[in-house]
This record gives C-alpha cells, structure tokens and sequence, in this order.
C-alpha cells in the first residue's frame, strides 16, 4: 500500500511537470552547452595548473602577439569612413588599456569587414573589431564594453593560454620563425571558455566604468545579443540530426563554453547592483567625428 | 649552507645506526627480560626452599662468582628511579659510589660492562657483575625493582665494542660513545603478523625521527637562523647589543642543554641545545671581527686567539660526554656558520682550526664516520668562498690574487686527510669501508675544487699525474699493504689519476698506442707477479683503448670513407696491430695462464678483448678494401673466423663472425653490391661477379656451421646453418630480380623453386624446402606484378595473365612432389619428427593448389570484362564444385565456395550498376544478378556429401544468399514508401510459416527482414509528415511496427536456449526504442528526459508486476537517458538568477524517479534479484546523485561548487550511517520489550548501503581536485579577492569536510567489524574500510596548497610549519598515527623546502624568521614527541 502511495506520488509529480512543461513551452534550445561547460571547465583548471608554471614572459608574448598580427594585416586600402572608425576605437582602447592591470602595448584595429559582427584579441595587446560590429552599437559605451572584454581577454592571460594550449597540441616551437603559422587563426574569433567570457564581460566592464563610462552601455548592447540569439537558435527535426549538431557543438565547443547572453546579460546586472552604478544612466553617443580634404582623412 | 646536504647525509646515516642500535637494544632487552623472569623463577623457588634450608641464606650462594656482596646494597637505595635503557651500562665518571652496575635480573652474559677512563687497572672491571647469579634469598624484592640509575648521566657505551664475555680490560679513551639512550621497552618480543610488523617498523622509524632527529634538525635551522640574524644589519640593533643578544642565546642553549640533559628522558634534547650552543657561540666570537654587523673587535689575531679558546674548550667539553652528536653538531654547525659570513681567505683560518681539531678528534676517538663530513665541510666550504670570488663558472682560467694560497690550503687540507688515512688502525671491516669513503672523497673534491679555480690547465696533467703518483706511492708502503682495502684504494686511485693524466698532454695515435702499452704493462706485470689488481688494472685499460678506437679513431675512419674510397694504410695498419694485440691478449695470454682467467670478471674482460679484436679487424679491412670488395673482406674475415671457431671451439669467435661481420657483410651487399641505383637487367659485371662469389661464401660458412654442429655438444649452430644458407639462396634470387625482363621472372624463380625442392631432396637438407616456398611465393608476386599496366596484349587479353600460367603449372607441380626430407641421420629422428614433417608436407601442397585457383581467378578477372567476372567466377565454381564429385579431392570443393563468395561480393559490389539494357526490358543488372543467383542455387541444391557438418551449412548460407540477392533486386525495384510495411509483414509471414512448418530457414530470413524493417523505419518512416485521416503516419505506422514487433516478441520460433536466454525481447527491445523515440518527436525538448523517465517508470512497475526483467532493464535504459538528457537541455535551461527555474523542476523529479525505483530494487529483493546481481541498484543510485551533483554544478557559480560539493559529501555520508544494518534482531528486544511486531518489514533488517559512502569519497576527491584547479590555480589572476574569494569558499568547503570526519569514524568502526562486500569493495577495501583517511587527507591536500598559493612566497614554509604542528597536535590529542605522520613528514617537507628552496631564494628578513620559526616548530614537535612517546611505543 506504501509502496502504491508513493509510486501514484511520484508519477503525478513527475506528471505535473510534465504537463507544466507543456503548457509553458519556451524556446530551450537542445545543446551540448552543459557538456562542453564542464568538459571545458575541467579542460581549462587541468590546463591551467601547468600553464602558471610555464608562462610566457610579456616579452615572449608581444613578440608572438606581433607575429599573429601580421596574418591580420588589412591588405587593402581604408576608405576615409573607415580610418576614422579606427582611430575612434582606437582613442577608447588606449583610454581603456591604461587601467588595465599588465602594461603592454595595446593596439586597435578593424576589420572592414560589415558582415563580421565579432571582435577578437590577440596575444600581446593586439584587439580587433569588426565592422559589421560597430554598425550594432549606439553609443560609445557599448564600444568601450566591447574593447574593455577584449582588453581583459588580453589582461587574464586568456589569449597567451590559447597560445600555449595550441603549441603543445601542435608540438610547435614558438622559437622557431613562422610556427605560430600553424595556428589557425579561426582559434583567436572562436572565443573563450564560459569562466573566461564571464571574466572578461566582468573586467571588462569595470575597466568601463572606471575609464568614465556607464556600465548599461553593456546592457543594451547584451540585451541586443539575447535578442540575436534567440533567433539563430536552430531546433533539430530528428534525434539523428539533434545528434550530429550535438557532436558538432561539442567539436567547435572544445576551446568555448560561450555563456548564455543570458547569463551575461544577469552578470552584468549583478554587477551594477553591487557596486552601486545605477545611477550611471547616461551613455555617450556614438559619434564618429571626421574631416575629409581631397579625398583623403585628416582628423 | 653547502654544509647541508652533508648533514642531512649524515643525519640519514645517523638514522640508520640508529635504527640498527634500536633493533639491538630491543632484542637484548627481551633477553634481559626472559633472564628476568628466570632470575625471579628461581628466586621464587628459593624461598620455597629457605624453610627447609637450614644455612645461612648466603651461604648457598657463596660459590665463585664475581657478584660483589656490595652489589645488593646499590641496588635497594634506588627502587623508585625510572627504568634507565637496559641496554647500556651506567657508569659515573665521579669518584663517589655507588658503583655502576647492570640491573640485578639481567643475564650474565648480556651484561655490557665498560669502564670509564677512571678505571685505571685491568682488575677493576672483573670486580663488575659480569656474571650474576641468583641473588641472596632475603633480597626477595630485589629483582621486581627497576634498574639501577646512577645519579650523574650515564655514559652510553656502545654494546658493540664492549667485550661481554668474559670481561676485559676496558677500552681506551677512544671507547665509542653510543647515541642518546633509547629507551627500549621492556617487553618480550612476541611474534607479530607481517602487517603488525610493517607498522611496527614505521613506528620505529617515527619514533626515531620524531625524538632523535626532529630536535637536531630543529636546532640546525635555528643555529642557521641564528647566523642569519647576526649577518644582516639592522638599524635599531648595534653590533655590540647584536654581540650580546647571541651570546645570551649561546648561553641559554649551553645552559639548557646542560641542565635537560640530566633528565634521562630529555636527554637527546639536552645533547643537541649544547651542541647548538657550541656552534652558536664559536660562530658569535668569529663574527666579533669577521661579520660586518657584528664587529666590535677590529684585530684578527686576537679574534683567532679567542676562535681558538673557544676551539679548545668545546673540544674539551664536548669530549666529556663522549658523544658524536655533541662533537659533531658543535663542529659541523660551526662550518656551517662560518661559511655564511666569511669574507675573505684570512677567514678560511677559521676553517683550518676546525679541520685541525676535528682530525684530532677523529684519530683520537676513531670516529671515522665524522672526519667524512670533515672532508665535505673543509672542501665546500672552500668551495663556497671561490664560488663567491669567482662567480658559478669558475676561475675560467684568469688568474686570481689569492690562488697559490688557496692551492696551498687545498693541498694542506687533501694531505692532512691522506696522512690520517694512512696512519689510522681501524679495527673492523666497517671502519675500513668508512675509511675508504673519506679517502675517495678526499682526492675527488680536491680535483673537483682544484678545477673549479683552474687558472693553468696545461699543467692538468702534471697535477693529476703527481696526485697520482703519491697515491700509488703511499699504496705501496708496507703500513698500508697490510690493509687490503686501502692497498686496492690507493693503488687504483693512483693509477686511474696517472691513466687520466694522458690525455690532458697528448693526442692522436699516442693516446691509443700510450694506453695500450700501460694495458700491457699491467697485464703481464699482474700475471707475472700474480697480483690481480694490476691484472684487472690491465685489462680495464684495454678497454678503455677500446673506447678510444671507437670513439675517436673509428669516427675519423667514417669521416674518411664519407669522402672517398681510397686506401687508408695508417688506419688500416693500425686497427691491424690492435687486432692482433687484442687477439694475442684473449688466445695466447688467456691459455698461457688460464687460472688467472677462469673466473669473473677476468674471463669476460678477456672475453671482450676478443670482441675488441673482432672489432678492430673488421676497421682495418674497411680501412684496406673499397667498393665492392669490401664485402667480399668481410666475407673472407668470416670464413676465416668460421675455420678458427672450428679448431679452437671459441664461442666468443661465433659471435664476433655470426653476429656482427655476417650481418655487416649483408648490409654492405644492400647497400654496395646489389646497385639498387640501377634496376633494370643491366647485366652489371660486379653484381654477375660479387653476388655469386658471396653466394658460395655462405654457402661454405653454412657448410663449416654444419661440421661444427655435432663436434661441440655445447653449441648448437643449426639455427646459424639455416641463416647462412638463407643468405645464399637471397644472394641468388636478388641476381634473378635485377637481372631477369619482368615477364620472365615469374619462370624464372619458378623454376630456381623447383631446382631448390629437388635439391633438398637429394642432399638432403630440409631448410631447402623453406626456401622452395619463398621463392616459390615471389614467384608468384612476379607474376601478379608483372606489366601492372597490361601495355603487352594478346588480342584484348593481357600478356601478364599468360606469364601466370608457367606459376600455375610449377604450383601444382610442387603440391604433387611435396613430400619428407630428411637428412642422412634421418633414422635417428624420432616419429613425432616426422609426422610433424609430413604435416608440412600436406599443408604446403594444399596451400599450392589454392595458390593455382587464385591465380586462375586472378586470370580470369584480368582476362573478362567488368560485368561478366562476376559470370565467370560462378560458372568456375560449378565446375570446382562438379569435379569435386569426379575426384574426390574435398579441397577442391571448399576453393569451390571460396570462389562462389568471391562471385557474390563481386556481384553486390558491382553488377547493381549495370542498369543498362542488354536485351529490351531486360538490364544487364538483372541478368547476371540472375544468372549469379541460379549458379548459387545449382550450387546449393547440390550440396557435397563429403562432410557432414559442412554439408548442412553450405546450402543454408549459399540460399540465403541467393535470397539476399534476390531482395536486394526487390528493393532497387520498389518504391520507398511502404516497404517497411512490407518487409514486416513479409516477416510477420515468414515468422507465422515456420512456426507451422518448422523450416529454420524462413525463420532467419524472418529475422533478417524485421531488422531490415527496424532500420527503415528509422532512417525513412520517422521522417514522414503524411496525414491519413487526421492521424499523423508516423505515429500510425511506426505504432504498427512497434505492435508487431511487440507480437514477434512472442510468436518468433527461437531454439529453446535461446529462448531461455531472452532472446525474443530484442523485439521488445526494438518496440520500446521506437516508443521512445516517438516520445522525442512528440515531446518538446525539454519535456522529453521528464517523459523517458515516466516511461521508464512504467515500464519498470510493468516489469516488476509481472517479474518480466527485461522490461525492468528497459526502464533502467530509459531511464539512463533521461539522466544523460539533461545534460543537454535540463540543465541549461534555468534562468540565471532563479533558483526555481525550469532546471530546477525538471531535473528534481527525474532524480525522485530513479531514486524511487532505486528504493523498489532494495526493498522488493525476491522479484529484483537479477537486477541487484548486475548492479542495477548501484547505477541508480550513481544516476540519482550524479544528477544532483551536476544540478548543483549549475545552480551555484563555479567557485561555490567546491563547497556544495563538500555539503553533498556530508549529506552522503549521513545517509551512508542512517542506512545502518541493524546489529541486533529486532524480534529478540520486542519480545524483551513486550511489544508487538506490526509487520513483517520491521523483522527485515534494513539494507546496508555503502554505494553512498562510495560516492561520498568519490565526491570528496573530486571535491578536493576541483578546490585545488579551479579555485586555486585556475582562479583570476588579478581579481576575486583572497578572503572574500578563495580563503571563504577554500575555508567552508574544508571545514564541511572536516565536520565529516565523525561520521567517517563511525562508518570505520562499523566496516572494520564488517566490510561491504562488492567489487568494488574489494579493490579499494583498505580505502573503505578507513574513510576517514581519505576525509581527512583531502582537505590537508586543500589547505597546504591552499598555504602554498596564497600566503606571501616568503611565509609559505612558515605557514606549512605551523600547519604541520597544528596537525601533530590535532593528532597526539585523537592518538591517530596517519595524522601524526602527517603532520610529520609536513615538518619534515618544510626542513626539505628550507634546504632545497628557501636558503638560496627567500630575502634575508624572511629567511632567518623562516628558520627560527620552522626550527622552533619542529623542536616543539621533538618534545611532543618525546613527552608522548609512549603512543608510539605502543606499536613497538
């Protein structure tokens, strides 16, 4: 009879899930998220013990972070628009990097690329920014969240990690002139862990505000991303095809975890109720100021 | 500081002796304690006897003894003194009795007598109880009293050296002082297990370390510290006040020391705080003027008066206790200190008077251990002054100001060791050995130092030949020759330095021809004068020379022949004349004196200047020869040693010529002789030339391997003939492979095949017939090779597939000839031999006729078209398969089938994609997979009666695969839609058929087709969106599938064991998998592991209802994937933020689920016991906890995991202990209590559990990885503050595992009286059994890395020294020795990381607090250790 009671027990509660998950269907994506979060979790605290003892020097690191670089070398010539957009994010980057905590030699770049909504870091202070990026954000606060996360990916030793990781998977010898060519560049625009996305978006935004800028500029710019996610979000039409996308996920996810904009979007919040910003409203406008003489950029 | 090492060395050693003279002391105490209870047997007996006795009490025991009467008046005034260690005789060195003496019980002759220096006379002793018989009758309470204890300190004498029995004249002042007193316990040793005697070992060891080393390790670091503190310079502390604090402490330790040292128990303490003071105050009147920071005297001479005063009275205070450690700690810790502060080579002086004291001592005493660490001190510290002066690469051969000084005070130092090596007596093999290793260590670090400050190393060579020569002089003196050992050492020593010293001036040639003489020189010297150190000395200098010609000479004649050809004459005669010497060395001089070389090593250094001759041999021919006549060298090299190994039966030669100049010969033919740069047939006159000549070379050296064979029963060289022949015959077939045009090799090597069969035959050699195979398999690789391209036809048939025929016809050939060979003692083989040989014979004729069908397929393939092979291969079958009924040859029928699967194969593979027409309506497709199918059938309808077995399966296999065809054709024809259905149904019937008719058949092809039905309805039918009648098609249909495979379940006719076996649920299995997935389709995603779980449910009380398991085993599948689900959808899904969330209130009832079912499978054992017996009850439970560990991983934020963990590992263990078995029956106490039993539930005792306290420690080590790699070396870098971060999460999750460690000794009581069964149980039994190890290591692990990361790098070791006394406390108030020895080896890892790290890394402030501070730890440790020894006695 105990042993009827508790089985009816378990089924209708079971059951009542059930039927509550039904009536309130919500777009949960199918992925291998919890997988490659812990896979990538474990991945990077068993990586992470032998890499603070066999760090690079800033030194070394610069010097790769310069030789990485020159696979980025925009071949092609930047219109007017376009210098001026790079000296804008070049103006608060440097404003940025001072506060970071490793002094190195920041530089700013963009990609002329507008479909390239994405921006990426590379070892030694080399922090890219796609146009396609730039043309998402409405005020400089957004810009400066963005180059602040990228400048931390820097700061916490994430892309010199990348670095190592890469050259003992590939035995490369970093000494050796043109090994880092082994190095896909895909790596450095494929982003991070979830712990490293999370501490960078955190950083990233306290170097914000501490630079002057106000923390909702990264709010708005991640409520936008949540709203980007939700529609790319693909649902598998058969367990065979929700497998072969699992196993994808998982393959791509070996170096990311990204969180959830979600997550992010929480992050953030929790940290502008911690340390009291919320009265840091007003953000700066986007507002790329430029002169143009014979065809050619002056200012 | 260089001084440590040698400490710690000579504290290990120390240990060691010591540990030795506890294993004595305990075995003389059992003695002394069985003579004890003798003494007290016959005491008792005694005053049984006195009544009837009617003499005087003494009067019985007036017979010769050498008791004294006075004996038993020491022993009644001390009944209350602590029991001294009964190993050692206390002797007093004040005049004032009483007079020492041994406890009254102990036996005669156990009894160590020694007499202090005060016993002057050679009588006194014998006044001593060497014998003690049965004391008087009225001291009845003598022999219950404890042993006498002097009132000053005892002396310790080492038993050892003390002669027992009878005494004698006592030793002179040079008596050994045995080490602080261990005080053994008085028990009998009993026998223990190999585990009691494991611990009790460690206990020794600990008790050991903890109350003998701790204290000098201890008194060490703070010594260190001490001096470090005196160096730097402070502000507030002037030199003077600085002079005076360090005096105080001086005097404070002396004082001490003196003062604890009284108390026996304290007494080890007490001997390390005086020499600790010792050092400290000779260190503090050194640095009066040497020391910047503590200068107050500016004058050296009066500052080396006062060393010396100090000097002197710790020579002379230190002597009293007669004590090693005493003396050895004052001296070496002043070395130590000294060479922390020196500044300048006048310092050095302070260095000498140590030397010079510690010299005098070490003669004086015969403490040859201690002038060892002499050695090592004088030298690196030494050392230690020229690495200041000269900076870590040496003088680098720049003069220096003081370097004749420094060569004067290294020579002062070597020759003031070597005249006291030279002099001394030692007594015993082990003072020898010791001996021995300081004088090896003498000479070593005077080169080692004297290189280090090179400043002309063109006179190295001077140096080392005069070093050398004084050492083989002093060797030969007759003081020295009377001591073996330091004769050997001398001798080897010195002609070692002298046969180093050659190479420092001369090069070339000279260095070879110098030694080789040198080698002779010994050699003849040690057999003339029969003396085997010069004979050893010889022939270890040959080889040496030997390391020269290869190391140098060898590699300059490479070098030479990388660049030409040419002649080398000097090299050649060269390597000639060591080839001779060497040779001369192992035939002449080996046989000459042959009883000299008998043995090892002698006969192997011999035996290898054979090889060393082999060697050289082999050089000079290449250095003489060019080309291709090098080989040919070395061919003649091998013959000849061949024809010598005949003659003088040398195995050593068989090596040299079959080991390594064939094998070079060969090489030298792969890499010159053969021209494999030219492949074609060019008729090469070396190759037609040299390849023969070689051929026949190894012929003959086979031959010569065959006559040796049964001359020498020892050496069995058959194996040798069979790989010289083999080289012959390869010799041959390479000619035959570059000379011979492509299409005629296959005939060619053919015919050499059938040459090699009845060439066996006739001589007759059986390896020939191996060889007949080889050739005859390359035979046939030539002709499937030959032309690849086809580019020579006949017609459209390829020429090669004709090449093939001459290989065909040799094949069979040989399968007819095939037969025994055997040799000419033939009728001595045994039959085994030959029905082995005749076995051999039938398999390679029939592995021949199988070639010749292959080779006729191969022909046939090559020769038909693509659409047509398939045709012709079946219609070669049928007449396999026909000619197999006309000749009766079995084989021929199975090569029949063979080609039949070949025909099937081929026609799946390729006749399906001939869908063009051949005649209208009718595609090539289907013609030939007909004509295929009819061949199939004729074959299986006409099934060979030749074996039965194989006649059964052959038609069942070749009908189903004509079916298989056949469906296959069908399938290509249909369309797609409804074929699933089909296929079922066809099953269905098929099914329904043979469960009528009985045609195991139709029943299999049934199965076949409902798997194929089970896969189409997978890959097509879960895929249809049709709608028929408002009911989705893939429900209709799939629910149809399942329905039948449901009813197949039941309906399919199995044999009866497979039935039996289950097999029908596969079925079942199926229609459940269909359901399931069903379920996904049907289900949002985040409902579908919620829905698999209720099926799982449901198919779990279905099972357990109508005790059907594999419905059981089912749920628990669905089950499983509910759980690996979540971590898909569930887990992610929950908003950040919101503890209850959609993660929250999916995964909880999957986890009630599994743990509900988990419950059933406990409590329902009669219905569940094939579930319980593979572990079913396990996994869930694994799953239930699996899914609330990982809920927890996402509900918390990645640095709070740890300690949810570290909670769940409580609640685990909770669980673990609630779940308890009860001991008692609970029938028993209700009838007792007068209660009623309710049910009969409550007489079943309740299941014991430990999965969870599997889990429990399973969590707890990953809980501790997890703390250790995420929270501590993969946290930020720069943010997540200590306290608030890593200190709070670190600090909760280790003192959760901490609050565990009571249920975790509970849990060990109870599996100690009662361990889990279970595999698992049994691999980590010791482990289970002791749970709180693990609880309490892990979170030790946490804490110390959490020290060694966060702490400031200079207060690390400083934090881990008070952690580890923490711990030792922790462990002396609980008595739980694993945490004692924790707490130790912490200690002691803090003393290694002081050693190792902190000296040459930490800033002056942290160092010296760190020494002070660990040093003071582990001297508190040494008095808990000593003041508690006697928990750890308990193990002893």
């Amino acid at each position: 009879m105990k042993r009827s009671a508790a089985f009816l027990v378990v089924l209708l509660v079971a059951l009542a899930a059930l039927y509550y998950t039904q009536r309130h269907q919500r777009p949960i994506a199918v992925s291998a998220n919890a997988v490659i979060d812990m896979v990538a979790d474990a991945q990077r605290d068993l990586t992470r013990t032998p890499m603070r003892f066999t760090r690079f020097s800033d030194d070394e690191e610069i010097a790769i972070g310069n030789e990485l670089a020159q696979h980025y070398a925009v071949t092609v010539q930047l219109t007017a628009e376009e210098r001026a957009y790079e000296h804008y994010i070049q103006r608060v980057g440097f404003a940025l990097g001072q506060r970071a905590h490793r002094r190195l030699p920041y530089s700013f770049h963009l990609l002329p690329d507008s479909n390239l909504m994405n921006a990426f870091s590379l070892p030694g202070g080399h922090v890219y920014v796609g146009e396609g990026l730039l043309n998402l954000m409405t005020s400089e606060d957004q810009l400066a969240f963005i180059l602040g996360h990228e400048v931390e990916h820097i700061d916490h030793y994430h892309c010199v990690e990348r670095v190592q990781v890469q050259a003992h998977l590939k035995n490369l010898q970093l000494e050796v002139v043109g090994a880092l060519v082994q190095i896909p560049l895909q790596i450095w625009e494929a982003g991070y862990t979830k712990d490293e996305e999370l501490e960078a978006d955190r950083e990233g935004l306290r170097l914000a505000v501490l630079t002057g800028y106000s923390p909702y500029g990264a709010v708005t710019l991640l409520e936008k991303c949540a709203r980007l996610h939700e529609e790319y979000v693909i649902h598998a039409h058969s367990p065979g095809q929700e497998l072969s996308e699992l196993a994808m996920q998982s393959l791509e996810g070996y170096f990311r975890s990204h969180p959830m904009p979600s997550e992010r979007l929480a992050q953030a919040h929790q940290l502008i109720a911690q340390n009291g910003w919320q009265d840091r409203t007003a953000q700066k406008p986007f507002l790329v100021e430029y002169e143009v003489h014979n065809g050619e950029y002056v200012r | 500081m260089l001084s440590a090492p040698p400490l710690a060395i000579y504290a290990l050693w120390r240990q060691r002796k010591l540990g030795q003279r506890l294993a004595e002391l305990t075995a003389l105490a059992a003695k002394q304690n069985d003579a004890l209870h003798r003494e007290l047997l016959d005491l008792k007996r005694q005053l049984a006897a006195l009544p009837r006795v009617a003499a005087p009490p003494a009067e019985p025991r007036a017979e010769p003894s050498a008791e004294p009467p006075l004996r038993i008046s020491a022993i009644i005034p001390q009944p209350e003194q602590p029991a001294p260690p009964p190993s050692v005789v206390l002797k007093g060195d004040a005049p004032t009795p009483p007079i020492p003496v041994t406890p009254a019980p102990v036996a005669p002759n156990t009894i160590p007598v020694s007499a202090a220096p005060n016993v002057g006379t050679p009588g006194e002793p014998q006044k001593l109880p060497a014998a003690v018989p049965a004391p008087p009758v009225e001291q009845k309470p003598a022999p219950a009293q404890p042993p006498v204890i002097p009132p000053r300190p005892p002396r310790y004498v080492d038993v050892a050296r003390v002669p027992l029995q009878p005494p004698v004249t006592p030793p002179p002042a040079a008596a050994r002082v045995a080490a602080p007193p261990q005080v053994a316990p008085l028990r009998s040793a009993t026998a223990h297990a190999t585990a009691q005697q494991r611990i009790k070992s460690v206990s020794a060891i600990e008790d050991a370390l903890g109350r003998n080393w701790l204290n000098k390790i201890g008194i060490v670091l703070i010594v260190v510290g001490i001096a470090f503190f005196g160096i730097l310079e402070f502000r507030q502390l002037t030199p003077v006040l600085k002079d005076v604090l360090l005096y105080a402490v001086s005097f404070a330790f002396l004082g001490g020391g003196i003062f604890v040292e009284k108390r026996d128990r304290y007494r080890v303490l007490g001997y390390t705080l005086i020499g600790g003071g010792w050092a400290t105050l000779y260190f503090t009147t050194y640095a009066l003027n040497h020391v910047a920071a503590m200068r107050v005297v500016p004058s050296e001479v009066l500052d080396l008066i006062l060393m010396l005063a100090v000097a002197f009275a710790m020579v002379v205070h230190t002597l009293r206790y007669r004590s090693q450690l005493v003396t050895g700690l004052a001296f070496l810790l002043g070395y130590f200190t000294v060479t922390l502060s020196q500044d300048k080579i006048y310092s050095l002086s302070a260095g000498l008077i140590l030397a010079i004291g510690l010299v005098s001592i070490v003669i004086r005493m015969g403490w040859y251990e201690l002038e060892i660490f002499g050695i090592l001190s004088s030298f690196l510290n030494h050392f230690y002054w020229l690495y200041r002066l000269l900076g870590p690469e040496g003088a680098q051969h720049q003069a220096f100001p003081d370097y004749h000084i420094s060569t004067l005070l290294l020579f002062f130092y070597w020759l003031t060791y070597r005249i006291s090596y030279v002099v001394r007596k030692p007594k015993n093999p082990f003072e020898e050995h010791i001996s021995t290793a300081a004088a090896l260590l003498n000479t070593l670090l005077l080169l080692g130092v004297l290189k280090f400050q090179s400043v002309r190393p063109d006179l190295a060579w001077i140096a080392l030949l005069v070093v050398g020569a004084m050492e083989f002089g002093f060797g030969q003196l007759p003081t020295v020759k009377r001591r073996r050992e330091a004769f050997v050492v001398l001798t080897v020593l010195g002609a070692a330095l002298m046969v180093a010293a050659v190479p420092f001036h001369y090069s070339g040639n000279d260095v070879a021809i110098l030694w080789l003489i040198g080698a002779e020189v010994f050699l003849i010297a040690g057999a003339v004068a029969s003396e085997v150190v010069f004979r050893r000395l010889g022939l270890i200098i040959g080889l040496l020379v030997a390391f020269r010609l290869a190391g140098f000479d060898f590699m300059q004649l490479m070098a030479a022949r990388r660049l030409s050809e040419n002649l080398l004459l000097d090299a050649g005669v060269m390597f000639g004349l060591c080839a001779v010497v060497f040779y001369t060395n192992a035939l002449l001089i080996g046989r000459r004196w042959p009883k000299f070389f008998q043995d090892s090593p002698d006969a192997l250094l011999l035996a290898l200047h054979s090889y060393i001759g082999g060697f050289a041999a082999v050089c000079s021919v290449w250095a003489l020869c060019s080309n291709d006549w090098t080989a040919l060298g070395f061919a003649a090299i091998m013959l000849t040693l061949a024809a010598f190994q005949r003659k003088l039966r040398n195995l050593h030669l068989v090596v040299e010529y079959a080991g390594v100049i064939a094998p070079l010969t060969m090489f030298r033919v792969f890499a010159v002789n053969l021209h494999t740069e030219i492949l074609l047939p060019a008729h090469l006159s070396m190759r037609l030339l040299s390849l023969p000549v070689l051929a026949v070379a190894f012929y003959l050296t086979a031959y010569l391997n065959d006559r040796s064979e049964n001359s020498s029963g020892d050496i069995d060289l058959s194996v040798l003939r069979g790989l010289f022949s083999a080289a012959g015959t390869f010799l041959i077939t390479a000619l035959i492979y570059f000379e011979v045009p492509a299409l005629w090799q296959p005939l060619a090597a053919i015919a050499f095949a059938v040459l090699l069969l009845e060439a066996g035959h006739r001589l007759p050699y059986r390896a020939l017939t191996w060889h007949t195979h080889s050739v005859a398999a390359l035979a046939v690789f030539f002709a499937v090779t030959a032309d690849p391209l086809a580019a020579q036809r006949w017609g459209t048939i390829p020429v090669h597939a004709f090449a093939a025929l001459p290989v065909v016809v040799g094949a069979y050939w040989i399968a007819k000839r095939m037969r025994i060979v055997l040799p000419g003692d033939a009728d001595l083989r045994n039959a085994e031999l030959r029905n082995h040989d005749s076995q051999q014979a039938q398999v390679a004729a029939i592995a021949y006729t199988w070639v010749a069908a292959g080779l006729v397929v191969w022909g046939l393939n090559e020769a038909l078209s693509a659409a047509w092979v398939a045709v012709g291969w079946i219609i070669f079958a049928v007449a396999l398969a026909h000619s197999t009924r006309w000749i009766r040859y079995r084989h021929l029928a199975w090569q029949a089938d063979a080609v039949a699967l070949l025909a099937i194969a081929r026609t799946y593979t390729y006749n399906y994609a001939f869908d063009i027409d051949f005649w209208p309506h009718i595609s090539v497709r289907l013609l030939t997979v007909v004509i295929v199918s009819a061949g199939l059938y004729s074959i299986s309808r006409k099934p060979i009666r030749l074996n039965e077995p194989y006649a059964r399966i052959s038609p069942f296999l070749i009908s189903a695969a004509g079916t298989a065809l056949l469906a296959l054709l069908a399938w290509y024809e249909s369309p797609a839609g409804w074929l699933a259905a089909v296929w079922a149904s066809f099953a269905l019937v098929l099914a329904l058929v043979d469960r009528r008719f009985k045609l195991d058949e139709l029943g299999w092809q049934a199965h076949a087709l409902a798997a194929l039905t089970m896969l189409q309805s997978v890959t097509v039918n879960l895929h249809v969106t049709d709608i028929w009648h408002g009911v989705g098609v893939r429900l209709l249909s799939l629910s149809i599938v399942a329905l039948i495979f449901y009813a197949l379940s039941y309906l399919a006719r199995l044999p009866q064991e497979w039935r039996q076996r289950e097999f029908h649920h596969i079925y079942s299995w199926a229609a459940s998998a269909l359901v399931s997935l069903l379920a996904w389709y049907e289900l949002p995603a985040l409902s579908v592991a919620v829905g698999w779980a209720v099926f799982g449910l449901l198919l779990f009380e279905f099972g357990l209802v109508r005790r059907i398991r594999q419905f059981r085993f089912q749920a628990y599948v669905a089950l499983s994937a509910a759980f690996a689900r979540i971590f898909f959808v569930n887990l992610t899904a929950g908003d950040p933020g919101n503890f209850w969330s959609d993660r929250t209130y999916t995964v909880l009832p999957i986890a009630l689920i599994i743990f509900f079912v988990y419950s059933q499978l406990e409590t329902d054992e009669k219905s569940a016991q094939d579930d319980q017996r593979l572990h079913f009850n396990e996994l869930l439970a694994c799953l239930g906890t699996g899914s609330i560990v990982a809920l927890l991983y996402f509900e918390f934020t990645h640095v709070w995991v740890v300690t949810a963990w570290a909670a769940v590992v409580f609640i685990l263990l909770g669980v673990s202990l609630w779940l308890e078995r009860p001991k008692a029956a609970p029938q028993m106490d209700s009838k007792i209590d007068g209660a009623k039993i309710d049910s009969p539930k409550m007489l079943r005792p309740k299941p014991d559990r430990p999965i969870f306290l599997y889990q429990a420690l399973l969590l707890t080590v990953g809980a501790c990885a997890r703390g250790i790699v995420h929270n501590l070396f993969g946290a930020s870098y720069f943010t997540a503050g200590n306290w608030s971060g890593r200190y709070a999460v670190l600090g909760s999750a280790v003192a959760v595992l901490f609050l565990c460690l009571p249920f975790a000794f509970r849990l060990r009581d109870r599996y100690r009286e009662k361990p889990p069964g279970g595999r698992i149980a049994s691999l980590f039994g010791p482990i289970i059994k002791h749970p709180e190890q693990i609880l309490f290591f892990a979170p030790v692990a946490l804490l110390t890395i959490l020290l060694a990361l966060q702490l400031r790098a200079g207060m690390v070791t400083v934090g881990w020294g008070i952690e580890g006394f923490l711990i030792l406390l922790g462990a002396f108030a609980i008595n739980e020795r694993s945490f004692r020895l924790t707490g130790l080896i912490l200690l002691l890892a803090c003393f290694a990381k002081i050693v190792l790290i902190d000296m040459w890394r930490l800033e002056a402030r942290d160092r010296y607090i760190t020494l002070i501070m660990v040093g003071g730890a582990i001297l508190l440790a040494s008095f808990l250790y000593t003041r508690y020894s006697e928990k750890i006695r308990q193990y002893l």
